[in-house]
């Protein structure tokens, strides 16, 4: 059933198995998954079946750290969520993700790889990808395409898959609309969760569209899945019990707020001609009969390495679109000269390097609540996003060791902005910015004092509040987060069914 | 008598071992006199495998900007060529010259730390020859 919150009576109480705050990847995937068990849900979406100005404008906020985008661009409040605008990047995190990083502060989950990866199959299938199998080998047999003959000791390719990309809310809507087990409401707004005197658990939700119509929800088990923003803001703000929120206790909720850096500061100078390229300077696409419709290949690190050399995660993609001012100079030219009289061989093309990277989680990069309030009342957020000297030098010595691949393999030679000591900034030339990929701000852990939610997702102290999406990751990989998302959901719902 | 004769081959050699390194260490001090006086014959052919020293003079400057003092063109030929192979590749033909020039850059970026000369991250081999062309000219 999918309805208007206005529908159901001013006051009303409604009683919920499952409560979903947010329609987006993750509250959809799991309002099916518990339909598909047997278990009933409220879903409540803020927004209606479109893009609307009133309702996006709640999502407005203020940047106080790095250079961001408008937090009313960056994300969507309406069915579907984020997905609505996604690009449809996907990949896993890696094992070396889940492991203990000693140069990593605040960097272990509290659960394993395999505990994750055992989702990422149904996942593959939701978001419309081809075989879970994200080894270059395999798509390179797959699309015919070479892969680059990069020294395994210092550089590899790392594949991503893409899907169409799958709309969330045009896939599913019809099938929530007409489940017997999923009530949708849209124009949902959660204002308020109302513990217990203890604070132990979670009692009602206050639930107010824009002409302040209420309603409450009584649910057994309340998730938030509304972003990793928002998930943060609606704990902060909800402070019946303890003034610094809910689960709140340690002072953690907003804070680790991580992105995927992106920056275009590289180049590479080739031998190699396009159709040898072909797995990596765009998206390749298999053609609409074999499914996944695309992958696309970048350059990395190998895991060993980056193990050896404390790293973190890291890719540079090509595109050949050049936009990077000091090439074409003599230096340049005198690089070219270089690569034919010491090795024999032609320059061919330059193509940028766009990268995308891990960042290291840190407490001082986070959401806040904002003094400033929204047509519903409600405090907006401030985002204050800091990624950090280990980040950025992670990211040089993944460059260099990268550049080492290419030109010992005799591929080319790499330009890299990471030559001064100045970090890039964000926003302002040489830039970096993010991915639109917020996580973090509720992560998972056993420490309390370092973590919001246990290993399964549930908020510390909090015995039926629950969070879904990547503001409970503990670290970021380089992979987009979507696929993630979705297989955490999964997983969300089958521990849901055993507590139900 | 033949025990005497042992333990004094053994004196005799302990004394080798000690007086060895000391006449290796004046022979390198001389050799590094010499060295600091004559140029290495080998820097001229080096720099011919550039043909166009304009460009390689330009790549050769930015590397070496900011070092004060910087390598004299004798360092430089030993950060390209190493000592051991030096003496066989004077009078080697440039295919061979060449050739040794080339697994240096291979065995540097092997290793994994290529050297930033205004954002291209070269081999410190292909570096040190290019700020070769700019000792030259000096």
């Amino acid at each position: 059933m999918l309805r208007e919150v206005s529908e159901v009576p001013a006051g009303k109480k409604l009683e919920a198995q499952v409560c979903i705050v947010g329609a987006g990847a993750a509250g959809i995937v799991l309002a099916r998954r518990l339909a598909a068990l047997g278990i009933s849900s409220v879903l409540l979406e803020a927004g209606g079946p479109e893009r609307e100005h009133e309702t996006q404008d709640l999502y407005k906020g203020r940047i106080v750290g790095a250079s961001y985008f408008e937090l009313h661009h960056t994300r969507l409040r309406y069915f579907g969520g984020t997905t609505n605008h996604w690009t449809g990047w996907c990949r896993p995190l890696e094992p070396i993700d889940f492991e203990e990083r000693p140069w990593l502060r605040h960097g272990r989950w509290p659960i394993t790889h395999e505990e994750v990866a055992r989702y990422y199959s149904g996942a593959q299938e939701i978001c419309d990808l081809g075989p879970p199998d994200y080894s270059p080998e395999f798509w390179s047999r797959r699309t015919g395409q070479p892969l680059l003959p990069l020294d395994p000791e210092l550089a590899t390719t790392s594949i991503w898959q893409f899907s169409t990309p799958t709309r969330f809310a045009k896939k599913y809507r019809e099938e929530i609309a007409e489940s017997t087990h999923v009530d949708a409401y849209l124009h949902a707004n959660v204002v308020d969760l109302e513990p217990d005197k203890r604070g132990s658990r979670i009692e009602q939700v206050r639930v107010r569209d824009l002409d302040g119509h209420e309603i409450f929800v009584r649910p057994r088990v309340l998730v938030l899945a509304a972003g990793a923003i928002e998930n943060a803001r609606l704990l902060l703000a909800s402070t019946q019990g303890n003034p610094a929120g809910l689960g709140n206790r340690h002072d953690v909720v907003g804070r680790y707020f991580m992105e995927h850096p992106h920056a275009n500061i590289g180049a590479l100078l080739t031998t190699l001609p396009p159709h040898e390229l072909e797995l990596y300077d765009d998206i390749y696409r298999l053609g609409e009969d074999a499914p996944p419709p695309a992958v696309r290949g970048a350059l990395t690190v190998p895991e060993d390495v980056m193990r050896r050399e404390g790293l973190m995660g890291f890719s540079a993609a090509l595109e050949p679109k050049l936009q990077y001012p000091p090439l074409g100079s003599e230096l340049t030219s005198g690089v070219e000269q270089l690569m034919r009289d010491l090795q024999g061989v032609e320059p061919l093309r330059t193509y940028q390097l766009y990268l995308r990277c891990e960042q290291a989680p840190r407490p001082d990069s986070r959401v806040m609540l904002d003094e400033k309030r929204d047509a519903l009342g409600m405090r907006r957020v401030a985002l204050d996003w800091r990624v950090g000297a280990d980040s950025f030098a992670s990211m040089k010595r993944s460059m260099e060791l990268v550049a080492a691949g290419v030109s010992r393999a005799g591929l080319g030679r790499i330009y890299s902005f990471f030559h001064t000591d100045d970090e890039p900034r964000a926003g302002a030339w040489p830039a970096y910015t993010g991915g639109h990929h917020h996580m973090g701000t509720t992560r998972m852990g056993s420490d309390p004092t370092v973590s919001v939610v246990d290993g399964d997702c549930r908020v510390h102290g909090v015995d039926n509040l629950y969070v879904a999406g990547s503001s409970v990751f503990t670290t970021g990989g380089f992979g987009n987060p979507t696929l993630t998302i979705v297989a955490l959901a999964l997983r969300l719902g089958d521990h849901l069914e055993q507590q139900l | 008598m033949s025990q005497w004769l042992a333990s004094r081959r053994a004196v005799l050699s302990a004394m080798g071992l000690l007086v060895a390194p000391s006449a290796w260490l004046v022979s390198c001090a001389r050799e590094r006199v010499e060295r600091a006086v004559v140029a290495n014959p080998l820097a001229g052919p080096l720099v011919a495998l550039l043909h166009k020293r304009r460009l390689a003079r330009e790549l050769g400057r930015a590397y070496l900007w900011g070092r004060s003092p910087g390598p004299d063109r004798n360092e430089l030929v030993d950060q390209v060529l190493p000592l051991a192979r030096q003496q066989e590749l004077t009078s080697a033909p440039r295919w061979q010259l060449r050739e040794a020039v080339r697994e240096r850059i291979e065995a540097d970026y092997r290793r994994g730390r290529p050297v930033s000369v205004a954002g291209w991250l070269l081999s410190e081999t292909e570096a040190s020859l290019c700020a070769l062309t700019v000792a030259d000219d000096d």
